[in-house]
C-alpha cells in the first residue's frame, strides 16, 4: 500500500537538486563575456593538449610548435568542443518542454524541471557562443550545418512521433539525450584532466567546472527520468525505443573504441581542428596543411597516441553505456573489434 | 581539509582492495586511478551512482556540504554512514564499500 513508485522516488530527487540549482544558480554568462574581451590569452592553454589525439611529440612538426601555437590549438579545440556542445543544447531546447507537457501537468515541479533545464541551456548557448567568438573570431559557428552527426537526433524522434505513446516519446527524448549528454562529457570531463593549473587558462577551467556542475544534473535528470518514463511506456513503444537506442549505442561504439585512435571521431575532431588552427596568423611559418601531415604520420609510420585522458574517457563512457543498456535490460550481441574493446573497458576491474 | 595531514600515506580499503594513498586525495580519483568497485557517473553529486559505505574511519573524510546531503538523504534510505565517492577527500585511514 505504501510502496512508492519508483518513477515518483527519482522525481522527488530532481526536484531537490533542482531547488538546489535555485538557491545557488551558476551563470557561465560573465565568463564568457571576459573571454570575450580578452581573447585568446597565448601565455596558457585551453585544455590538455595530449586530448587531441594528434602526434605532438611525435611528428616532427608538431614536436617543434612554439607556446603560442600551441595554445592557440587548445584554443581552438576548446572553441570546437563547445560549439558542438551548444549544438547539441540546441536540440535539447526544442524538445525539453515539449516532452515536459507530454508527461507531466502544467507548471508542476516536474514539468519546472524541464523548464529550468531550458533556461540554463540558454545561459550556456550565450556564453558558449562568445567563447566562439573569442577564440576563433566567429559566434555563428553554432548549429546543425557545423555538426551534422547532432541532426540525427531531432530526426530520429520526428520519425517515431506520433508512433509513441507520450510516456514513450518523453522517455525517447531523454534517453537520447542521456547519449548527447555521454558524449559532451567524454570532451569535457576530461580534456581538462592532467593539465597543470599553472598553465591553464583560468577562465576555461572556470567555464568547463561551472557548466560541467549544471550538465551533471541534466545527466542524472535525462538517465532517471529516461528510464522512469520508459518503465511507463506501452509495451510497443518500448520496443521501438529500445530498437533505436541499440542503434544510436552501436554506432557510438563503433566510433570510440576502435583499438587504432586513428580510426576513432576524437582524433577526427582533433585533426578538424589542427586544420583550423593552421590558418591562425599565429601559424603562418607552418609549412604542412593538416591532410599532408596526416599523410606524413601514414607513410613515417608515426602512431596517433591514445593518451591517458582519452583512456580515461573510454571507461568512463563505456561504463555510462552499460549502465544505459542494463537499465533498459537490453541486450547487445557483440559487433567486431570495437565493440569487443568497449566491453573490456565496460566491465572495468575483476 | 586538514592541511597538516595532506599529503600523508594512508591506508584506504575500497571493498577488497588495500590502498596505500596520499591523504588529501578525492576517493572518486583513487578509485578511478585503480579502477576499484566503485562506479561513477556525474562527479557532481547528482546522480548518487558512487555511494558508498563508510565501514571505518568516517573521522577521516572531509566533511558533507548541502548537495552531498541531499542526494545521500534520498540514495541511503535510512542506511547510516553513506557518503558520494565524488565528494570526500580521504583525510586518514578509512575503509569503504560501494552501498549495496
Ligand atoms: S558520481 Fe554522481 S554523485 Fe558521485
Amino acid at each position: 500500500m505504501d510502496q512508492v513508485d519508483p518513477v515518483d522516488k527519482l522525481l522527488r530527487r530532481q526536484i531537490k537538486l533542482f531547488e538546489h540549482a535555485h538557491r545557488t544558480p551558476i551563470e557561465l554568462k560573465g565568463f564568457g563575456l571576459t573571454m570575450k574581451r580578452e581573447g585568446i590569452d597565448k601565455s596558457k592553454l585551453y585544455c590538455n593538449p595530449d586530448f587531441l589525439l594528434l602526434p605532438l611529440r611525435e611528428c616532427p612538426y608538431l614536436s617543434t610548435l612554439r607556446p603560442e601555437q600551441l595554445s592557440v590549438l587548445t584554443a581552438y579545440y576548446f572553441a570546437r568542443a563547445y560549439s558542438e556542445i551548444a549544438t547539441s543544447e540546441s536540440v535539447a531546447l526544442r524538445y525539453n518542454m515539449e516532452a515536459s507537457a507530454a508527461v507531466f501537468p502544467l507548471y508542476s515541479d516536474n514539468y519546472m524541471v524541464l523548464f529550468h533545464e531550458t533556461a540554463e541551456e540558454f545561459d550556456h548557448i550565450i556564453t558558449f557562443r562568445n567563447v566562439c567568438q573569442a577564440l576563433i573570431g566567429r559566434g555563428d559557428v553554432i548549429g546543425g550545418e557545423f555538426f551534422p552527426h547532432l541532426k540525427a537526433v531531432p530526426a530520429m524522434l520526428e520519425r517515431y512521433r506520433g508512433k509513441l505513446c507520450d510516456n514513450g516519446f518523453g522517455s525517447m527524448y531523454l534517453l537520447m539525450r542521456y547519449i548527447l549528454n555521454l558524449a559532451l562529457k567524454q570532451l569535457e570531463g576530461f580534456m581538462t584532466a592532467g593539465l597543470d593549473e599553472k598553465v591553464a587558462s583560468p577562465l576555461a577551467l572556470q567555464i568547463v567546472a561551472g557548466h560541467a556542475e549544471d550538465e551533471a544534473r541534466h545527466l542524472t535528470t535525462s538517465l532517471e527520468l529516461g528510464i522512469g518514463l520508459f518503465r511507463r511506456a506501452t509495451p510497443r513503444s518500448r520496443e521501438l525505443i529500445s530498437g533505436a537506442m541499440r542503434i544510436t549505442m552501436y554506432s557510438m561504439i563503433d566510433k570510440r573504441f576502435s583499438g587504432d585512435a586513428a580510426a576513432t571521431w576524437n582524433f577526427e575532431t582533433g585533426l578538424g581542428v589542427l586544420q583550423r588552427a593552421l590558418q591562425h596568423p599565429e601559424f603562418a611559418d607552418f609549412p604542412l596543411s593538416a591532410e599532408a601531415l596526416r599523410d606524413l604520420w601514414a607513410s613515417e609510420g608515426i602512431a596517433i597516441p591514445a593518451s591517458a585522458e582519452f583512456e580515461r574517457s573510454r571507461r568512463w563512457i563505456a561504463g555510462q553505456l552499460r549502465r544505459l543498456a542494463e537499465s533498459m535490460e537490453l541486450a547487445l550481441t557483440p559487433q567486431g573489434e570495437a565493440f569487443e574493446r568497449y566491453l573490456t573497458y565496460a566491465q572495468g576491474p575483476a | 581539509m586538514s592541511s597538516e595531514r595532506s599529503g600523508q600515506e594512508v591506508e584506504l580499503q575500497v571493498g577488497d582492495a588495500v590502498l596505500k594513498v596520499r591523504s588529501g586525495e578525492m576517493l572518486m580519483d583513487i578509485c578511478e586511478h585503480h579502477q576499484t568497485c566503485v562506479m561513477f557517473s556525474c562527479r557532481s553529486a547528482s546522480c548518487g551512482t558512487c555511494a558508498i559505505v563508510v565501514e571505518q574511519g568516517m573521522e577521516n573524510l572531509s566533511p558533507m556540504d548541502g548537495l552531498e546531503a541531499i542526494v545521500v538523504e534520498e540514495v541511503s534510505e535510512g542506511r547510516p554512514n553513506v557518503r558520494l565517492a565524488c565528494q570526500v577527500r580521504i583525510l586518514g585511514s578509512a575503509c569503504v564499500r560501494p552501498l549495496p
